[in-house]
């Protein structure tokens, strides 16, 4: 089970909107794949997937306002483990070159 | 130092604005092409954000068409928002991995690139705290203006120092220039709109940016500027605000650049 969080998008920013979800409970979602959708401050962003998997709880519903790294939804599945973000950092959308299949070892979660 | 390629399009419909856009930010993401800056001007074009609200559009689709004004739903940040000629429209393709990784820092640069463009013509402009974007005081209720030209001034020092001037400034002021963004993978699109010689009267048709606040131009405020001559000015403060060498395609350029 991985835990998909508000990413930090920056040291001024300390919450985020939640405003679409890109999948759906229950649908697969590849690692770095689009999964949802924030906005903060006139700013869109695109949240890519931490990890493979099945998309099984969504915690918190389009329109809401939360704080970075609060926990938004659930992913389950194979590849998962290995992926859950270990530092604050790790759930931000700066993954590396995107992994191809879900087995494919995690590459490390803070590049550069 | 980071380079950044302009290109200068010139008048340039929505959608193929947006193609090239989307070519850019692909590319970049690759890693095959550097930063890039466009800068154009639209046709006349109603906009609206991913989280826009279709009732700040005003006027009904007929409308609309007799006015020749035509509408794009888009995936950037913000309201609905009006472009047409003699807007000078910015578009930066930017990879935020390599300046800062801070969406707040990215918009607090852009409305400073814009106050610091403003003021080659004399204009004092400023920011107004959670209403991203860039202000002019009130020119009647001088207080306004002179307290946004304060916060202005002090602008780099961030949002702090810009609350003075809009707090004051608030009342009367009025935006002369929009912010809306998009992000994928900390790579930049969409983003400022200024309005130098716009026709403002195509603002009737929407709520811009959802705010009942006043818009205004450069040419309202008595400034007539020449939309290419703004964009050099817009396109060098860039480079001084994103710490970036800003790159010209065509050598007859570079030349006029230097001289």
């Amino acid at each position: 089970m991985t835990d998909v969080v508000m990413p930090q998008m920056g040291e001024s920013i300390v919450e985020g909107t939640l405003t679409k979800w890109l999948k759906k409970p229950g649908e697969r979602v590849e690692r770095d794949e689009p999964l949802f959708e924030i906005s903060t401050d006139k700013v869109d962003t695109e949240i890519p997937s931490p990890a493979a998997g099945t998309l099984s709880e969504v915690l918190v519903e389009e329109g809401k306002t939360v704080g970075i790294n609060t926990i938004v939804a659930r992913i389950d599945g194979a590849g998962s483990a290995a992926v859950k973000p270990a530092a604050p950092q790790a759930g931000t959308p700066e993954a590396p070159a995107p992994a191809p299949v879900a087995a494919a070892p995690p590459p490390p979660s803070l590049p550069g | 130092m980071r380079k950044c390629q302009v290109r200068e399009l010139g008048r340039i419909a929505y959608g193929p604005a947006l193609e090239l856009q989307q070519q850019l930010i692909a590319a970049r993401k690759a890693g095959t092409v550097p930063d890039h800056l466009l800068l154009l001007e639209h046709p006349h074009v109603i906009t609206l954000g991913r989280n826009g609200r279709q009732e700040n559009l005003l006027a009904s689709d007929e409308i609309m068409e007799r006015a020749g004004i035509s509408f794009f739903p888009t995936d950037r940040g913000g309201d609905v928002t009006y472009h047409g000629p003699g807007q000078l429209v910015a578009y930066p393709i930017m990879d935020l991995r390599e300046w800062k990784r801070d969406v707040g820092a990215f918009v607090r640069a852009v409305e400073q690139t814009i106050i610091d463009t403003l003021a080659d013509y004399g204009i004092e402009a400023g920011r107004i705290p959670k209403l991203t974007g860039v202000w002019v005081g009130d020119r009647l209720g001088g207080a306004g203006a002179a307290a946004g030209g304060a916060g202005a001034a002090a602008g780099g020092a961030g949002a702090a120092a810009g609350g003075a001037g809009a707090a004051a400034g608030g009342a009367g002021a009025a935006k002369i220039a929009a912010i809306g963004v998009h992000i994928s993978r900390w790579v930049t699109s969409h983003g400022l709109a200024l309005n130098v010689s716009t026709d403002m009267s195509y603002f009737q048709y929407i709520v811009p940016c959802g705010l009942t606040k006043p818009v205004t131009s450069m040419a309202q405020l008595g400034i007539r500027a020449n939309l290419e001559e703004v964009s050099r000015s817009l396109a060098a403060h860039f480079g001084r605000n994103f710490d970036c060498e800003m790159l010209y395609e065509a050598p007859v350029l570079a030349a006029e650049r230097e001289s």
